[in-house]
């Protein structure tokens, strides 16, 4: 992820406009950043996966390695 | 209308009044913090960003001079929003209790992180475009007013959620309206609007297909090394 580095963000700003048109390209931007909301609050609050979810991405979730997450880590919540 | 701040890229008009609320929000009293408090918050979600990086199991306030003696938040607090911030991935329900264990109550805790993934949102916009941050307001006289919703309790999340039906991310911040609301309307503009995120899975939006939003949505998910 970028690291503060606006030279490097500014020539993958172009890059990217060129590419996908600038109203695209700031939408897209608002999606990621949306989502690094979306993570915090999914792992902050401790988030499950939906019932309905976990039998079905079994497969997926063991192919891509996402088992193997620290965030996977959710626990039961604590009794009393 | 849209606001130019570059000659080739244009915010549109619903992020930017989406994200003008939010600061608004962050400068009123919530319902465990007040509003000097919250902008506390955010101010320490830019340090945490802003800084050379640290190791997940390093607390910001085991380092000598890297937390300004004059903030108003405890230490621990501090160090709750810098790994909330920096290393979300890593975060377990055995780092909540301990959080829990050292005086941090449920409540305001959901609210901590509310506020904090906000900053994260709204920050990382315009820092990925390369403009000036949002300038934080004076903040608005007051005492924290407690507004929870009824029946919650510990479900299926770490923390208490209200008994609503739909995806388990978007319970996640039930047990406080306020705060559920301002996710709502930054899920509005930044991604899609939330009446329709389970209906028309074909329809694009602003030159984006669904399918390109959700990769989008993918990559940084796994970015953050988020389980769900």
């Amino acid at each position: 992820m970028w690291r503060n580095d606006p030279a490097e963000l500014a020539l993958t700003r172009a890059e990217a406009a060129a590419a996908l048109g600038a109203e695209a390209l700031v939408h897209a931007i608002a999606v990621c950043a949306f989502f690094h909301m979306m993570t915090r609050l999914a792992d902050g609050t401790g988030t499950p996966l939906d019932h309905g979810s976990v039998a079905a991405t079994e497969a997926i979730r063991h192919a891509i390695g996402v088992n193997n997450y620290v965030s996977r880590r959710h626990l039961a919540p604590r009794q009393g | 209308m849209a606001v130019m701040h570059e000659p080739s890229l244009a915010i549109p008009a619903d992020i930017a009044a989406a994200q003008h609320t939010i600061v608004a929000r962050w400068a009123t009293p919530g319902s465990f913090w007040s509003a000097a408090q919250r902008l506390a918050i955010v101010e320490m979600v830019r340090q945490a960003r802003d800084a050379a990086p640290l190791a997940a199991w390093v607390t910001p306030s085991s380092v000598e001079g890297l937390l300004d003696a004059a903030c108003v938040l405890p230490a621990p607090l501090s160090d709750a929003i810098w790994r909330l911030t920096n290393h979300p991935g890593t975060l377990t329900i055995d780092w909540y209790h301990q959080l829990l264990d050292r005086g941090l109550a449920a409540g305001p805790y959901v609210e901590l992180v509310a506020v904090v993934a906000q900053a994260n949102c709204v920050d990382r916009f315009t820092d990925a475009l390369g403009i000036a941050r949002h300038i934080l307001p004076t903040p608005t006289p007051g005492q924290p007013r407690v507004a929870i919703a009824e029946d919650c309790e510990v479900r299926d999340h770490w923390v208490p959620t209200a008994a609503v039906k739909g995806a388990n991310v978007l319970k996640a911040l039930s047990l406080l309206p306020f705060e559920n609301d301002s996710r709502r309307i930054l899920s509005d503009a930044h991604y899609v609007a939330e009446a329709a995120l389970l209906g028309e899975l074909t329809a694009g939006r602003a030159g984006l297909s669904r399918p390109q939003i959700e990769l989008v949505a993918a990559r940084t998910s796994t970015l953050n090394e988020c389980f769900y």
